[in-house]
Formats: C-alpha cells, sequence, structure tokens
C-alpha cells in the first residue's frame, strides 16, 4: 500500500470515528433535554424556563459539530 | 331561686383566630423561620418560605413548601476546579507532536468536541446539583434524589412518622463553611433520611424539631389534615 493511501485510510477512519462521537454526544445531548423535562417535573422553580433554554442551546451546539464533522472532516 | 353558680354560663367561646397564609403561619410557631426573611433566589441552598418553588412532583392540595435545602456550594469546588482544568488542557495540545501532525481541520474537530464535552460534563453537573434536593413541607419532608441523568429517586415521610433527628458537622471545611448533614430516623417505609451536606444544620434540625411540636399540637387540637 502506498504511504497516501496508508494517509488516506487513517483520515478516513479518523473521519468514522469524529462523527461516530458526535452522533454519541447528540443521543446524550437528547437525553439532557429528557431529563430536563423530568427534573422540571420534579421541581417547578422560577429558573426552570431558563434551563430548557439551556438544553435546547446544548442540543443545537451539538448538532453544529456534528455538522463540521461531516462537511470540514 | 336565682343561680349563684352556673358553669354551662362559665364557659366562654375562644375568639376565632384570623387563619394566615401558610407561609406567614409558619411564623407563629416557629423561631427559626421568624428569623428568617422569604428567599427568592432559585439557586440558594439555604430557602426558608421560599417563593421560586411553584411546585414540585407528588405535591398534596394545600401542601406548602416551608423549607428547600440542597449541598452547601462549596461541596461543589472539586467539580468546578475540574471544568476549569479542562477548560486549560487544549493550551497544553502543542506539546503533543500528534496534534502537530494533523491538518487545520482535524485540529479544529479535536478543539471543538473537547469543548463541547466541558460544556456538557459542566451542565451535567449542575442540573445534578440544582435538582438534588431537600423539602420540608408543613406536612412532609421529601428527598428528590438524581445520582445521575437517568436515575432519579424521591422518597417521602409525614413529619408525625419522624421519631428522631440528628445534625452532624465535621471537618474542618464543615465547620468553616457551616454545613453538614442531618439525620431523620423515621417510622415510616424509609426509615432514615439524609439531607447531605447541607448549610445551616443545627438551624434545619431545630427547625425540623419546631415542626414536630407543631404538629403534635394539630393533633391533639384535632387540626390533622
Amino acid at each position: 500500500m502506498m504511504p497516501a493511501e496508508l494517509n488516506e485510510l487513517f483520515f478516513g477512519f479518523l473521519k468514522t470515528m469524529f462523527v461516530l462521537s458526535g452522533i454519541l454526544y447528540l443521543v446524550f445531548s437528547v437525553v439532557v433535554i429528557r431529563q430536563i423535562h423530568t427534573m422540571q417535573k420534579s421541581l417547578m422553580t422560577s429558573f426552570s424556563g431558563k434551563l430548557k433554554i439551556l438544553g435546547y442551546a446544548h442540543l443545537v451546539l451539538s448538532i453544529s459539530v456534528l455538522l463540521f464533522f461531516i462537511v470540514s472532516l | 331561686m336565682p343561680d349563684v353558680f352556673d358553669a354551662s354560663k362559665d364557659h366562654v367561646a375562644p375568639p376565632a383566630k384570623k387563619r394566615l397564609p401558610p407561609l406567614e403561619a409558619v411564623d407563629e410557631y416557629s423561631e427559626v423561620m421568624r428569623r428568617e426573611k422569604p428567599s427568592r433566589n432559585p439557586f440558594d441552598a439555604f430557602a426558608p418560605k421560599p417563593l421560586m418553588i411553584y411546585s414540585f412532583d407528588s405535591q398534596l392540595d394545600g401542601e406548602n413548601v416551608l423549607l428547600l435545602l440542597r449541598k452547601h456550594p462549596i461541596t461543589q469546588i472539586i467539580k468546578v476546579i475540574t471544568i476549569l482544568a479542562m477548560i486549560l488542557v487544549p493550551f497544553f495540545f502543542g506539546q503533543i507532536s500528534f496534534f502537530g501532525l494533523l491538518d487545520r481541520n482535524f485540529q479544529t474537530a479535536i478543539l471543538l468536541f473537547w469543548y463541547l464535552i466541558v460544556v456538557g460534563y459542566s451542565l451535567e453537573s449542575f442540573l445534578t446539583w440544582f435538582y438534588n434536593v431537600y423539602i420540608v413541607t408543613d406536612e412532609r419532608i421529601i428527598d428528590i434524589d438524581f445520582l445521575s441523568l437517568i436515575y432519579r429517586n424521591v422518597s417521602a415521610a409525614k413529619l408525625d412518622k419522624v421519631e428522631d433527628i440528628t445534625a452532624i458537622t465535621s471537618g474542618a471545611a464543615q465547620s468553616i463553611f457551616n454545613y453538614g448533614t442531618v439525620q431523620i430516623q423515621t417510622a415510616a417505609e424509609r426509615s432514615e433520611f439524609e439531607f447531605e451536606d447541607v448549610p445551616y444544620p443545627t438551624k434545619v434540625t431545630q427547625f425540623l424539631n419546631e415542626m414536630l411540636v407543631e404538629e403534635e399540637r394539630e393533633k391533639i387540637e384535632g387540626r390533622v389534615r
């Protein structure tokens, strides 16, 4: 195998790993949103609305990072 | 012959007491609450007469939250230091020779993913601290536990089931920052409740004792719900 091919294979593998990690992280951020909903049901405070926004901001961030992995790598 | 003494006439009905709103009524029988102002800050670890709590799971009709507790913020210091250290880690990525071999997009991807993990860890730590609460209402004590993002445990015991209350403060940090554990023995299904690392454990114990006395008084006067 030529060094250039090896290089391509290695970076291809690396990209796959990044995309898989991004997908796993996306699942985690969805779990966080679900959990915020459950926690809010357990205790409704004046800060609950802002926490929901924080959870969704986190989800948007993880989608953006996943898109970056797919498009730029 | 006129009655010299008639016991039935001697009985004078006590004047009807004006019913106070619950958060004011607690001041009537609790010395601790009388000294405390209602809490409006949703991040308070010791929140007497909290005004920022709208409701909680399994809240009964007419049940009012009188005290909300969570772990003293100083107990979160290790997590804060960990997060700060994690923020600084990428400054040392340049020291790793492998990192320099990667092209710019991969370097950016590593940095982005690292900071995403830091954000996730911070959010998860905050949520766990914020929602792990101990609630004292005018009827019950409630312990809401979220040990992780997917584990929830809610326990409650009626105040009349409480048998023994102990405040434990041990170690230098707990003495300096005035926090500790309040152990509550009950005759309920769960025999022991622990309010871990809560601020002002002595005040909490005193308040719970006042609540027990009031509960006894309600029983004697037949005001039990």
